[in-house]
């Protein structure tokens, strides 16, 4: 399964290993959004 | 001369342009499948204030803050924020200390919207911000979003992200308002 990608200006690639973990560290940090119907 | 309405060949007088309160610094495409998006040279000793903007575009599936965070920090980020919902029902999120700044726009299948005023980031203080949108989703209304970052550092630097999904596209400007 391929990384989630990361855009730095106009650069878009996969994630690092060191990016995917700060990028699964922030998200599962982040509260739900009320009203959206995800978050 | 009449704001902000100049002729062509009209002589750009430095009184006139001093007097431009806002400049558009960078306008970055955000591309289809970004998870994150890192907007560089975004701050500088030019300006002490910011207004960001991200609009048009849509997720590629679900609706989710944006969330921030500056530089390469992950710690350190305080915001409250509520929520009044179309139906009238109230609603908050916060937090001390956190890993970004939560929901300062909405990216939703419809669109994204985020107003982010950040103030001083590049100056050697801690950096404040506010922010307010709108989503159109059932359950969707409005919020208004405000916090700080607890550090002395100087950015240049600010990366807006999704908790899921990924952006279909958008674009991020970034202003500078007049000292």
């Amino acid at each position: 399964m391929s990384r989630p990608l990361i855009q730095i200006d106009d650069e878009i690639r996969e994630m690092t290993d060191q990016e995917f973990a700060e990028y699964e560290s922030l998200t599962a940090n982040t509260q739900p959004l009320p009203g959206a119907t995800d978050e | 001369m009449t704001y902000p309405s100049f002729s062509v060949g009209e002589t750009l007088r430095s009184a006139d342009m001093n007097a431009v309160g806002m400049w558009l610094i960078k306008t970055q495409t955000i591309s289809n499948g970004a998870a994150s998006v890192t907007v560089t040279g975004a701050f500088s000793s030019d300006y002490d204030n910011y207004l960001i903007t991200v609009s048009g575009g849509s997720t590629n599936g679900g609706d989710y803050g944006i969330n921030m965070r500056l530089g390469s920090t992950t710690g350190g980020y305080y915001y409250t924020g509520t929520y009044l919902t179309y139906g009238n029902a109230a609603s908050w999120i916060g937090a001390a200390n956190d890993s970004s700044w939560g929901a300062v726009g909405i990216a939703s299948t419809n669109n994204c919207m985020a107003r982010v005023s950040v103030h001083s980031p590049f100056t050697t203080k801690n950096t404040f911000y506010s922010a307010d949108y709108t989503y159109n989703n059932p359950g969707g209304g409005r919020a208004n979003m405000a916090g700080y970052l607890a550090d002395n550092n100087s950015y240049t630097a600010f990366t807006l992200f999704l908790n899921a999904s990924s952006f279909a596209g958008g674009t991020i400007r970034v202003y500078g308002m007049r000292n």
